[in-house]
């Protein structure tokens, strides 16, 4: 069915939709592996989709050097086994790699460090890399069997690489007591809903935990000693993909869900009540335990991590907060006994004592609310708010405030800049003004349904608001080359701040400029920063930071802006998620549009070529030669995946001819759709070669209608084929052909690659009268080749075309060589394959 | 009146998967268990006083809309922004033209009939699906991926399979390369789902693999699981199945009678036809299963429904038209009318090509034509219909029709009278809500 592509249609006649130019920015992808120790050196994986040969990359925590080791590599096309259906239908991005090294110091704190591209054509998004601080490992991609884990606690940086991939661990596990299993997967920016499954020796599953909410699951389960156990980890979906890198923490010990209070003030010590998982007696259940904490004083931190340790093992870092204000737990406060609140009619929690002040409250009856009264005075303003994200808790909080009648006279459920970008992120806070003397009540409610255990905390922070002020920036801008663009600045005053704040923007890219004496000004909440590029600016990139100063009382402000960067798909709290630096670029204008001739589909056969009509419009004077390539950001319905290879635009020709090679494993059942770039070889003024690259516009792209293949191979008979050792195996197979081709066959010996030394199979050509044929494979390595192998062999035929001229140069198809060779010698190629299951016995 | 429990919820009435899956299991043995099938037990109880012109329908589903003022109903007195390029050519009936992309269907245009004046008002996708193959209005928003989307009202496939049961071994009713998106049947249950190929009968090593025993399968084998089956069916017998339980039987039973039959494997041996007359068809996947097709009524099949996609032109609809759309039509209705009529079989087999709408008139700011269901030109051969005809007209610029409009319950009802089905015949739902087959309409007598 053409189900999704005529939904597409139904929108489409219900908005006309919006054609238009794309951005041509590239975005990251992944970091593999994604995470190390501090103090350690890494060679990495960096990936991204529609880089180009000159791209910048940034790392947005200066302590971390990054050195580029390698060039771009190509187009890496997912492999099999293949999605069908609706799934396949919205396909991630294709991404191309680089072979980088990372240097960490031993001083970095451990947490996500971001990282960032930037080319003449725009800046990407960032992409998180994880500093760890215990034992890690790398998974081992090449094994068949579950990998063993030597020795808890241990860190594994992996990826489920396939669909339908099972990544299994296996770890023993001396001293029993609680297990705990924690994945970090769309906290790096990895779009997959884990699965993660314990099993015991017998492969009975003890315990699962599925990432439902799009939170990275963890789980605590409780091992025997001297046992065995395996973890399993997949996607919902059972998708798999080079994006999908992971962090998998296992650790011996308990797991802390809460702490009451959940901040304590710099300096002091006080007894800490732990919530958790199997903190007291090491068994699965909630329970608690209290421990004396010493609060650091440190005035430039707000959060210090703490690790529990209990008899049963070392618990994760849990986040205390660091405060100033007096800390109390709810049922310390006066009046809590007192039943029925003389406001709003509601049960009393208790009387706030003193403000300002904060308290941690715990709903623990189900669908539960807290009430506070307070004593007012009219004007008075109180800065009000209930966290729960921001210290680990599952509640989503709201807040309201009543009158002593019980009259609502304000309420919020999420703090303000919570976005759907931001999910998790659901604390609630108000700015409350007193209209008149007398007593109020804050009610404190959980919306998620997750109250009613101790667990369940909130930290409740009633305060005045003091003058201080918070700016926001986006976190990356382009700026094209002897052009200008606005830097939005927004200031968050609080505490009626009365004067104007000053900005000075450091970091910008040569040649970009900003006017002096910036300030925003007492009655503006934001500044338009004009940025200008100069005509003779060259095209780079640079971090920039804008930061502010204000004066109050004498005394001088300083903050710096904060932008909101992606990479993050599970962000906690806005403070996850925040970052000093904004990514600018230098750009240059596109030297070219792109669009298909034929915007409608062609019938084309599976594992065959299409030559699709492909049309440039040729801008800012440009006539020299372009390259058309497969987009990393393919479009809806590009399922299985059609290749194309890199094509020449003759300098001068506005029109091209690109092939599109239909894989024979399409489904013959609708729309393909594949979209291509076009890029340009263009110097910037200071004569740096630049590559500039073109998309086709919103929803246009090269389409084609599958149908059933002109040729097929298959093997004769399904059963193991086996071999003596030494000897050649002769391999049984049937050729069928469509009547439309009557061109010969060649077969072929395709793989898997890792076998092509230690076999050897003379090509062969069938004539087109011919159906069956033996096709014999020899073993030539010494020792001889034995066990078990899936081999596979390629039938290929080929009509004669009118072929463009291919790029000898650029490295971003995916197609193999033997077929470029084919395209490139002025032939189309018709291919099938087939999987042989052989088995070469071993020496006696 | 027959009753068939259907279980609690709609959604089991036909879930494609598992029927799949059923067969699959059949083809390794687990069905080989099962009772002889019943799936003809209906085949007496259609009963209409008009006598039946057809036997079997074949019908060609254009799904996604086409265009028919390019190909059927050319419109060359109207502005430039309307008629489209293509030119019009005569056909073998004086007074009647088609696109110039319609050569072959031209040349035997004394063979079969155009509906010009089928018109409806329903513009989605789905929901415009489901009009015409149950002749009631979609209660759903258009763009369900629902597979079949007609969970409550039977298609026109499924009620012939209930009126006239199989003609011989192999299913009454037949979807293919795909299942048809409203080719479910509805409240009639999973008794009268469509077989569905799932396979391109233009691919080279064409089979249907559910006709196949699976690797590794015995004779031995399926034999001694029919017998453990066969046991289990005797237990059924005495607490007769609902639910998925039940539907799922029903699987299992269609699909030991396709394995154990020899004429379903003929009947799909699709290379078994001589290369001239598949090329006539056309080497295409409309071609092929037309072919197909053909075979399937012959062995006795009652409802094959084509399912043939990209037919929604929205963007740059000319090339597509021209170099794939149109041809492939002219070629596989043209070929499939000439053979049911070299095989004596075209009286009584009912052909009838169509989408589930047809294409704005006025070509769009992207050079293809919107979606348009107040004008489709509808293609109907054999079956009683008298051909050489042009039926009804639209005005000036193929949008309205200017005779009496032809709407979906007026082609259902034709249709059903062609192959004696009472039209007016009412089930019951598992509810108790009477369902017609048809709920309004007319015998359109200028058809035949």
């Amino acid at each position: 069915m053409r189900i999704s592509f005529l939904c597409l249609m139904v929108l489409a006649l219900s908005v006309p939709p919006a054609v238009g130019q794309r951005d041509p920015d590239p975005a990251v992808a992944y970091v593999f592996p994604p995470g190390a120790r501090a103090g350690t050196t890494l060679d990495v994986r960096l990936a991204g989709s529609d880089w180009t040969p000159d791209m910048q990359f940034f790392v947005l925590e200066p302590r971390v050097n990054l050195e580029i080791r390698s060039s771009l590599g190509k187009v890496l096309m997912p492999g099999p086994p293949f999605l069908i259906g609706p799934k396949a239908n919205d396909p991630l991005p294709l991404s191309r790699e680089v072979s980088a090294r990372l240097v960490l110091p031993a001083t970095l704190p451990p947490g996500p460090i971001r990282w960032q591209v930037a080319n003449a054509n725009g800046t990407s998004g960032a992409g998180v890399f994880v500093v760890g601080s215990g034992p890690e490992i790398i998974e081992d991609e090449e094994r068949t069997g579950p990998q063993t884990i030597e020795s808890l606690p241990l860190t594994v940086s992996g990826r489920i690489l396939n669909n339908e991939e099972i990544d299994r661990y296996v770890i023993r596990t001396p001293q029993g007591g609680p297990v705990t299993c924690e994945l970090t997967a769309r906290r790096i920016g990895s779009k997959f809903n884990g699965v993660l499954e314990i099993r015991d020796s017998d492969g009975l599953v003890l315990v699962n935990s599925v990432d439902t909410r799009g939170l990275d699951p963890v789980l605590t389960f409780l091992a025997e000693a001297g046992g065995t156990y395996s973890i399993s980890l997949r996607d919902l979906d059972f998708r798999g993909n080079r994006s999908f890198v992971y962090r998998l923490s296992i650790r011996q010990g308990p797991r802390v869900l809460a702490a009451i209070p959940a901040a304590g003030r710099r300096g002091d010590v006080r007894k800490i009540e732990f919530v958790g998982i199997g903190l007291a007696t090491g068994k699965p259940t909630l329970e608690s335990v209290s421990r004396e904490v010493s609060f650091p004083s440190n005035a430039k931190t707000t959060v210090f991590e703490y690790q529990l340790k209990t008899d049963f093992g070392n618990a994760q870092t849990f986040p205390l907060l660091l405060s100033d204000l007096p800390e109390f737990v709810e049922p310390e406060l006066p009046g809590g006994d007192t039943g029925v609140s003389p406001v709003g009619k509601s049960k009393s929690t208790g009387r706030i004592p003193v403000a300002p002040c904060a308290m941690t409250g715990i709903l623990d009856e189900r669908f539960g609310s807290d009430c506070y009264e307070f004593s007012a005075g009219k004007g008075d303003v109180w800065q009000i708010e209930a966290l729960a994200s921001r210290i680990r808790s599952p509640l989503d909080v709201t807040v309201t405030i009543r009158d002593a009648r019980g009259k609502e006279l304000a309420a919020n459920d999420d703090l303000p800049g919570t976005t759907d970008a931001l999910p998790g992120t659901t604390d609630a806070g108000l700015l409350f003004t007193v209209p008149e003397d007398g007593t109020y009540a804050i009610v404190v409610r959980d919306v998620s349904g997750r109250s009613g255990t101790r667990a369940s905390v909130y930290r409740l922070v009633v305060r005045r608001p003091e003058p201080d002020f918070t700016l926001q920036v986006p976190q990356r801008l382009n700026v094209v080359i002897g052009g200008g663009t606005e830097l939005i600045v927004k200031a968050v005053r609080t505490g009626r701040l009365k004067d104007p704040i000053r900005l000075s923007v450091t970091g910008l890219p040569p040649g970009v400029t900003v006017p002096e004496n910036l300030a925003i000004p007492v009655d503006k909440c934001q500044l338009e920063i004009p940025l200008q590029s100069a005509p003779d600016a060259p095209s780079t990139a640079s971090l920039v930071t804008v930061t502010g100063t204000a004066r109050i009382d004498n005394r001088t402000l300083t903050r710096t802006a904060v932008a909101q960067a992606a990479g993050n798909l599970a962000p906690r709290t806005l403070q996850d998620n925040a970052v000093t630096s904004i990514l600018v670029a230098s750009t240059m204008k596109p030297r070219a549009k792109i669009r298909p001739v034929e915007s409608d589909e062609r019938t084309v056969h599976r594992g065959s070529t299409h030559l699709a009509p492909v049309a440039i419009e040729r801008l800012e004077g440009f006539d020299g030669e372009l390259i058309v390539q497969m987009e990393g950001a393919q479009p809806t319905l590009f399922r299985q995946g059609i290749l194309g290879p890199d094509v020449i635009v003759p300098r001068g020709a506005n029109r091209v001819f690109y092939p599109c090679l239909v894989p024979e494993v399409a489904e013959t059942l609708g729309t393909y759709r594949i979209s291509v770039i076009a890029l340009a070889r263009v110097p910037d003024p200071r004569g740096n070669v630049r590559y500039l690259l073109s998309r086709m516009n919103t929803n246009t792209s090269i389409a084609i209608s599958v149908e059933g293949g002109l040729l097929r191979i298959a093997r004769a008979g399904g059963e193991l084929k086996k071999a003596p050792p030494g000897q050649p195996l002769d391999i049984p197979l049937v050729i069928s052909r469509s009547a439309k081709l009557v061109e010969p066959v060649r077969l072929e010996l395709w793989g898997p690659p890792m076998l092509s030394e230690r076999l050897e199979a003379k090509p062969q050509v069938v004539a087109a009268d011919q159906n069956e044929v033996i096709f014999r494979i020899t073993p030539t390595s010494d020792p001889p080749l034995a066990g078990r192998h899936t081999l596979t062999i390629r039938a290929t035929a080929v009509k004669s075309g009118d072929l463009p001229r291919l790029t000898e140069t650029s490295n971003c198809t995916p197609l193999d060589q033997k077929t470029l060779s084919l395209l490139k010698a002025g032939f189309l190629p018709i291919i099938s394959e087939t999987t042989v299951p052989v088995e070469f016995a071993p020496e006696s | 009146m027959f009753w068939f429990d259907h279980g609690n919820s709609e959604r089991d009435y036909c879930d494609r998967m598992s029927r799949r899956r059923a067969l699959r299991i059949g083809g390794s043995g687990l069905v080989a268990g099962l009772n002889l099938p019943r799936l003809f037990q209906f085949e007496a109880e259609a009963a209409t006083d008009q006598p039946a012109k057809a036997r079997a329908c074949i019908m060609l589903f254009l799904e996604g809309g086409p265009s028919t003022i390019d190909m059927w109903d050319l419109k060359p007195e109207a502005p430039s922004e309307i008629r489209g390029p293509y030119k019009q050519i005569a056909t073998s009936v004086p007074g009647t033209f088609f696109g110039e992309h319609q050569p072959c269907c031209a040349k035997i245009a004394h063979k079969f009939t155009v509906l010009r004046s089928h018109s409806h008002n329903d513009n989605g996708h789905q929901t415009g699906y489901h009009y015409v193959m149950t002749g009631r209005k979609a209660d759903f928003p258009d763009g369900s991926t629902l597979i079949p989307n007609n969970v409550l009202y039977p298609s026109m496939g499924s009620i012939v399979s209930r009126e006239l049961g199989a003609g011989g071994s192999m299913p009454a009713y037949i979807n293919m390369p795909n299942p048809m998106a409203a080719g479910g049947p509805g409240f009639y249950g999973a008794e009268h789902a469509p077989f569905v190929i799932e396979s391109d009968p233009v691919q080279p090593d064409f089979e249907v693999k559910d006709l196949r025993v699976a690797p590794g399968g015995k004779t031995d084998r399926l034999r001694t699981r029919h017998r453990l089956l066969s046991g289990f069916e005797r237990l059924r017998r005495q607490t007769p199945l609902s639910g998925p339980a039940g539907v799922m039987s029903t699987y299992y039973e269609k699909a030991y009678e396709l394995i154990s039959s020899p004429e379903a494997k003929k009947a799909f041996d699709i290379r078994s036809e001589p290369e001239s007359l598949r090329a006539e068809y056309g080497y295409t996947s409309l071609g092929q299963c037309a072919l197909l097709a053909r075979r399937l009524v012959e062995a006795g099949c009652r409802f094959i429904g084509i399912d043939h996609g990209s037919w929604d032109t929205h963007f740059d609809c000319f090339p597509s038209l021209e170099k794939d759309l149109a041809p492939q039509i002219d070629q596989a209705f043209s070929a499939l009318v000439n053979d049911l009529e070299h095989r004596g079989l075209l009286e009584s087999t009912l052909v009838v090509m169509m989408g589930e709408m047809g294409r704005t008139p006025r070509i769009n700011g992207r050079a293809g034509r919107d979606h348009w269901s107040q004008a489709q030109s509808v293609l109907l051969a054999g079956g009683g219909i008298r051909p050489g005809q042009a039926v009804g007209a639209t005005d000036i610029h193929g949008s309205y029709p200017i005779t009496t409009p032809i709407g979906v319950d007026d082609l259902l009802h034709t249709s059903f009278t062609l192959m004696g089905i009472d039209a007016t015949k009412t089930y019951y739902t598992p509810l108790g809500r009477p369902v017609p087959i048809v709920k309004d309409g007319r015998f359109v007598s200028e058809l035949v």
